[in-house]
């Protein structure tokens, strides 16, 4: 039992070392953020990065680094990124539409009809409407249970499981969707003007000329050059290293 | 009657025109186009004769100082208040053989068998830039020039000729090649052209679609273009252009014939390096420049459209992007967008509309960012820089901008003064991670209860179904067996009560008698049991001790445990009796 105990507080005190270390770390990276110096704030803001990969608050804070630094295509990936994660944060809604108001904006907002009719559902995210859909499913087959086991008014539970039933395949639709966007490939301009190819090569012709911070979906990836399609329709090929992929 | 006196007036004009023409004086005058030129440029020399009645006939001996490249003749009528005149100009285009001042000496002119003369004219001529850093013959005499020999291999009757209208360029100058198709024939059935590998970048222009007649090396033949293109070269020294190839199906008579075209060359000579500014990207020829932007209600963080056209003839498509100059703390400029409205014509002439998206990053004071760019001029043998015209703009901050920019409420008390980002994170739980549903605790709870109320209502719905009732009987004990296990159950059990056993027997007989044993009466168990073949005195005991329990479950006195156990082992006995 006395070696458990050691044990416990060898693990504890490691974990509050680390903890600690990261700590100063960020602390450093805000002192560099209120002078202005935002460069180094970066470089500490992608070492916790690699450490911590789907923190939501590291993500925003690289988001503005590079917006502080002109970087808008990287700040906008970064924005997206947590944005994923935590589409109801009016923080991220908020810095991102300044990033994007910086940048050409021609054919980055999605108009498809589902979008445009439920707006609100950008402010949920996959795990949240993953978790009503179950909710919902749960409530149904409670209901379902309890008129099998004959001790309510049958009728009313009847109206109920009707009820939850439709909230059930309204949430699923939602979700449904929620997951097409998690599954599709997205990716952010960063560089100030990428050549769009006709294929995946240079000495193929030129399309037309994308700038920093136009978002776009991807088709497919040929080596290190990806078909990515733009909201109005436009495709085309262009090599990975101007791209931010999300 | 109208066409009789319009006849009459039409011979009684021309009788009058004729005495008018008749009886005019003659006047010649000479003009140049101007005085002072280099050696490598054309003088237009116009001799204006006015009141010639038949054709004059020009001594040319007087220009022994010039190159005659081409020659013109105009000719005009006029009748003013009655008085008609007649006037021919005379065109000659010259190019100066030697430097220094030259006088054209008097023109003389023989009209009618009478002479007439000119003034003298004095013009000077500049000695130009080098010879071999100057294309010589760029002109447009040589533009149209046919070489003066039919191409090798070909016959006099077919033959197709290629011509570049200069011999020297500069690199990026534009060169028009054109490929002319000579005949004897009136007509032919079809063409097949083949252009020729050219090393240089080509652009199709739009060729000649007339077919005309002339007389070449004392034959005349119908000539018809088949090719015209600029050509762009961006490499300097002796270029040959190899032959056309054309296949021409003459007729049905004749056939059809191969035949090629002559190859030429040019000399592409570099640009020269003196001045030759920073932003020189090998734009050639002669540009302008317009800007379009409105520059109002300039915005701290508001971006703005600027749209520079460059308008021009030659290699326009160069100009890729154009400089400018900004201060990043001030104004940043990205280039938008690139369009071209571009002629192929006679040449390659257009606009390429350049836009810039400017965003104002301060308030105050200050000049519009500047765009230039730079191009050789083959005029002036010089670069020339085109820079934006520099224009001072007042940007608002945006906390104050007029109400009118920013809302039109009046009841407004709080304005935002300007925008910038939401403050970082400065309190982050680093185990905070965002993880997909599938990985979530919660999310695998949600999981897990709903998978178990499903399976409960399956299993639910299941169990009241036919073939769940037969599949669990047949899975369950046996009757006989289940009967004798409740039995040695209740020997043990302290709180006992006869109708345990009654209830136990008669689930029993319920199996055996293939429907509930529960309510019958005991004679009818008994027949029952009697047509299944069963032993006869296990029947007997059977039905004493159905009696006997009947008796002690409405007996007063609860049995004892002795008869507990005595009963007990008595339907023991009897159950294994019937069941075997």
């Amino acid at each position: 039992m006395n070696h458990l105990k050691y044990i416990f507080f060898i693990l504890y005190f490691l974990f509050s070392t680390i903890l600690a270390d990261d700590s100063a770390l960020l602390d450093q990276a805000s002192s560099y953020y209120k002078e202005a110096q935002y460069n180094d704030a970066l470089q500490i803001y992608e070492t916790l990065h690699t450490q911590f990969p789907n923190n939501i608050d590291i993500l925003y804070n690289l988001g503005n680094a590079h917006f502080k630094l002109d970087n808008n295509g990287y700040a906008i990936g970064y924005y997206l990124k947590a944005l994923q994660w935590n589409p109801s944060d009016s923080d991220i809604r908020y810095n991102l539409s300044l990033a994007r108001n910086l940048v050409q904006q021609e054919s980055t907002q999605a108009s498809s009809i589902l979008y445009n009719i439920l707006g609100w559902l950008r402010f949920l995210s996959i795990n949240v409407s993953f978790n009503i859909m179950l909710c919902c499913l749960l409530i149904f087959l409670t209901i379902l249970r309890l008129i099998q086991l004959k001790k309510f008014n049958k009728e009313l539970l009847t109206n109920i499981l009707v009820i939850f039933g439709l909230c059930f395949v309204v949430s699923f639709s939602i979700f449904s969707y929620h997951y097409a966007q998690y599954t599709q490939e997205k990716g952010v301009v960063i560089l100030k003007k990428v050549a769009v190819y006709s294929g995946p090569s240079e000495t193929l012709s030129v399309l037309f000329y994308i700038h920093e911070g136009y978002e776009f979906i991807i088709n497919k990836t040929a080596g290190d050059w990806v078909e990515i399609e733009l909201s109005n329709g436009f495709k085309g090929w262009v090599p990975v290293s101007g791209l931010f992929l999300l | 009657m109208i066409g009789k006196c319009l006849s009459f007036l039409i011979i009684f004009f021309l009788t009058i025109s004729t005495y008018s023409f008749g009886n005019s004086d003659i006047s010649i005058k000479a003009s140049v186009n101007r005085t002072q030129l280099s050696i490598n440029d054309i003088l237009e020399y116009k001799l204006i004769i006015t009141g010639a009645k038949g054709q004059p006939t020009i001594n040319e001996s007087f220009l022994k100082d010039f190159s005659i490249i081409n020659r013109s003749t105009q000719q005009s009528y006029q009748l003013i208040n009655n008085d008609f005149s007649s006037s021919q100009i005379k065109s000659f285009q010259l190019r100066p053989n030697i430097a220094g001042t030259i006088i054209i000496p008097s023109a003389k002119v023989t009209v009618a068998g009478k002479t007439f003369q000119t003034e003298p004219i004095s013009i000077n001529v500049l000695a130009g830039s080098d010879a071999t850093n100057n294309p010589s013959k760029t002109t447009a005499a040589s533009a149209n020039a046919t070489p003066s020999k039919i191409p090798a291999g070909s016959s006099k009757d077919l033959f197709i000729m290629a011509v570049l209208d200069k011999e020297t360029a500069y690199i990026g100058e534009e060169i028009i090649y054109s490929i002319r198709l000579y005949r004897r024939f009136s007509a032919i059935d079809q063409l097949l052209y083949q252009e020729p590998e050219f090393s240089m970048i080509s652009e199709l222009l739009e060729r000649d679609q007339k077919t005309y007649t002339q007389v070449y090396q004392g034959i005349r033949y119908y000539v018809q273009e088949v090719d015209r293109r600029s050509l762009f070269s961006y490499e300097s020294g002796a270029i040959t252009i190899p032959p056309a190839t054309a296949e021409v199906q003459i007729n049905f008579f004749y056939g059809s014939k191969i035949i090629k075209s002559n190859d030429v060359t040019i000399n592409i000579i570099p640009l020269p390096e003196l001045d030759k500014p920073d932003n020189f990207s090998g734009l050639v020829g002669d540009y302008t420049m317009d800007v379009d932007v409105n520059t109002q209600a300039l915005v701290e963080n508001k971006p703005i459209a600027i749209r520079l056209s460059i308008a021009g003839s030659g290699n326009i498509k160069q100009l890729s992007d154009l400089s400018f100059d900004t201060n990043p703390d001030i104004f940043k400029v990205y280039q938008s967008s690139t369009n071209d409205l571009i002629t192929y014509i006679n040449s390659v002439k257009g606009v390429r509309h350049f836009e810039y998206i400017m965003v104002p990053k301060t308030e105050g004071s200050f000049s519009l960012p500047s765009f230039s760019f730079s191009y050789f001029d083959l005029k002036t043998k010089r670069y020339k820089t085109i820079t934006s015209p520099s224009e001072t703009v007042s940007i608002l901050d945006s906390g104050n901008i007029p109400e009118a920019i920013v809302s039109n409420d009046s009841n407004k008390t709080i304005t935002e003064l300007r925008q910038d980002l939401r403050y970082i994170k400065d309190s982050i739980i680093f185990s905070d991670q965002a993880k997909p549903f599938f990985t979530q605790l919660s999310s695998i709870s949600l999981m897990l209860l709903n998978l178990l109320l499903f399976s409960s209502v399956v299993v639910s719905f299941l169990s009241q179904t036919l073939l769940y009732q037969k599949l669990s009987q047949s899975f369950s004990l046996k009757p006989g067996k289940r009967a004798l296990h409740a039995l040695e159950q209740i020997k043990t059990d302290d709180n006992w009560n006869i109708t345990d056993i009654q209830h136990n027997i008669f689930l029993f007989l319920s199996s055996i008698i293939n429907r509930p044993a529960h309510g019958l009466p005991i004679a009818e168990i008994v027949d029952e049991l009697n047509q299944k073949s069963i032993d006869s005195s296990a029947i007997t005991d059977l039905e004493s001790l159905l009696d006997q329990c009947s008796f002690l479950a409405y007996s007063p006195d609860p049995a004892n445990t002795t008869s507990k156990l005595a009963i007990c082992d008595k339907a023991i006995d009897i159950i294994k009796r019937i069941k075997v």
